[in-house]
């Protein structure tokens, strides 16, 4: 393998599984948030909202 | 007494001027430099003060400052041949670090990914350029702009190019809000810089949520890049130390005394590894230069990501907050703000950009960690 095939290879490979990890976890986060949102609506009837407010608050 | 050997005498006792030669002055000059940016610039003091110091202190002859039983070089032993320090620094800064505003926007994530497409650039670049292989890693993983993740990386390849590496990554840092702003705007129209994102369109996130993020994604990164444990495990703890809110005392610590004492210890032994005899060749100037190279590529690749997201997206959103996706925190997200404030003053994009800024900390740690696992595959 030479320097520039093992520099494209870590480049589509690094790259490409870089962005499809980031993509699960954006997808497992979107559920984990939807999931929340609803237990938070229905079991309790108060919204959905949580008791710190709108997130980002230290930033 | 000292008859016929008083040069001998004065060469002893003066050995230090003896030794003196250009090399030194001209890294003294350097760690001069760094030491000006640091205080009168403001441009990363807590990093670039010690780093210009210990340059000045290293450099100076028979010290013996690391030498095999110098006080330097039993820290840089303990702390960076160990990859102890960047990897403590991570606790600190996950202490720090609010991922609430990625929470509320999930999909953001993706441009953090974008924003290490400079990485795998520089990398090619690099080889291209005659660095050998793990040299070239190194060299690209400045584009990360990420401090520790940049430390830890070539520690572990290579550790005679720590200096120049460690001092390009947060000099570029430092100068983020300078090479940020012409790359954006040269890719960005003014209609698109305007579009407006509201502070008031981020979603609440719950607490149960902030708390399972840091403990989801350690098993989904480690499950695909194992390699990258210390770094995703120290900066995902630090994270839920913060959000478990039961453990303020440690919180505390994390933020503040143990990140103190480890950028001291770590921003010294940096500096102290820039030996003239290795930081002056003609690899730190391509080093510097690749450096730029890749955070341009980094912001050019996140605002092309954030318009390609456009084109599938009901609820657009700025361009220019793409920009945000490398690893500087929370430089870039003000950038980004800066620069969408000055076209539409009614538009709000710190805390949008802030998601995507942190969303490009944890694709810095998830690039590393995979170039990491693929090195073993591969090399």
């Amino acid at each position: 393998m030479t320097d520039m095939e093992f520099g494209l290879t870590l480049m589509i490979f690094g790259g490409g599984l870089t962005l499809l990890s980031l993509g699960f976890i954006a997808i497992v986060i979107s559920l984990l948030v939807r999931i929340q949102s609803k237990e938070k609506t229905s079991g309790s009837g108060r919204p959905s909202c949580n008791a710190d407010g709108h997130n980002g608050r230290s930033m | 007494m000292f008859e016929g050997n008083i040069y001998g005498f004065l060469v002893e006792l003066f050995g230090g001027v003896f030794n003196f030669g250009w090399r030194n002055l001209v890294m003294i000059t350097i760690g001069g430099l760094l030491l000006y940016l640091a205080i009168v610039r403001d441009y990363e003091p807590l990093l670039l003060l010690p780093i210009g110091f210990g340059a000045i202190l290293v450099n100076l002859p028979l010290t013996g400052l690391m030498g095999e039983e110098g006080i330097l070089r039993t820290l840089y032993n303990a702390g960076i041949a160990t990859e102890l320090f960047p990897c403590l620094l991570f606790v600190g800064i996950g202490a720090m670090t609010d991922f609430g505003p990625l929470l509320s926007n999930p999909r953001i994530i993706l441009l953090g990914g974008a924003g290490q497409f400079g990485i795998f650039m520089t990398l090619l670049l690099a080889l291209a350029l005659g660095f050998d292989r793990l040299e070239a890693i190194c060299v690209g993983i400045i584009g990360a702009c990420d401090g520790p993740t940049s430390i830890y990386v070539t520690s572990k390849f290579a550790p005679e190019l720590l200096g120049p590496i460690s001092v390009a990554a947060y000099s570029y840092m430092a100068l983020v809000p300078i090479i940020q702003p012409p790359v954006m705007r040269l890719l960005t129209t003014r209609k698109e810089r305007m579009t407006p994102m509201q502070y008031t369109s981020l979603k609440p996130v719950s607490k149960t949520t902030k708390i399972l993020f840091p403990i989801v994604v350690t098993v989904v990164t480690l499950l695909i890049a194992p390699m990258g444990a210390p770094l995703m495990g120290m900066l995902m703890l630090g994270n839920l130390l913060r959000e478990s809110g039961v453990v303020s005392r440690l919180v505390k610590s994390a933020e503040n005394e143990l990140s103190s004492l480890i950028t001291l210890l770590l921003g010294i032994t940096i500096g102290a590894t820039m030996d003239g005899h290795v930081f002056l060749q003609w690899k730190t100037l391509l080093i510097y230069a690749l450096g730029l190279v890749a955070i341009v590529g980094d912001t050019a690749a996140g605002v092309f990501m954030a318009k390609l997201m456009n084109l599938f997206s009901k609820e657009k959103i700025n361009p220019l907050i793409g920009a945000a996706g490398i690893s500087a925190f929370p430089m870039s997200a003000r950038v980004v703000h800066k620069v969408g404030s000055e076209e539409n003053r009614q538009n709000y994009l710190l805390m949008h950009a802030m998601g995507v800024n942190t969303g490009g900390q944890i694709g810095s740690v998830m690039a590393a960690s995979i170039m990491l696992a693929l090195i073993q595959v591969i090399n």
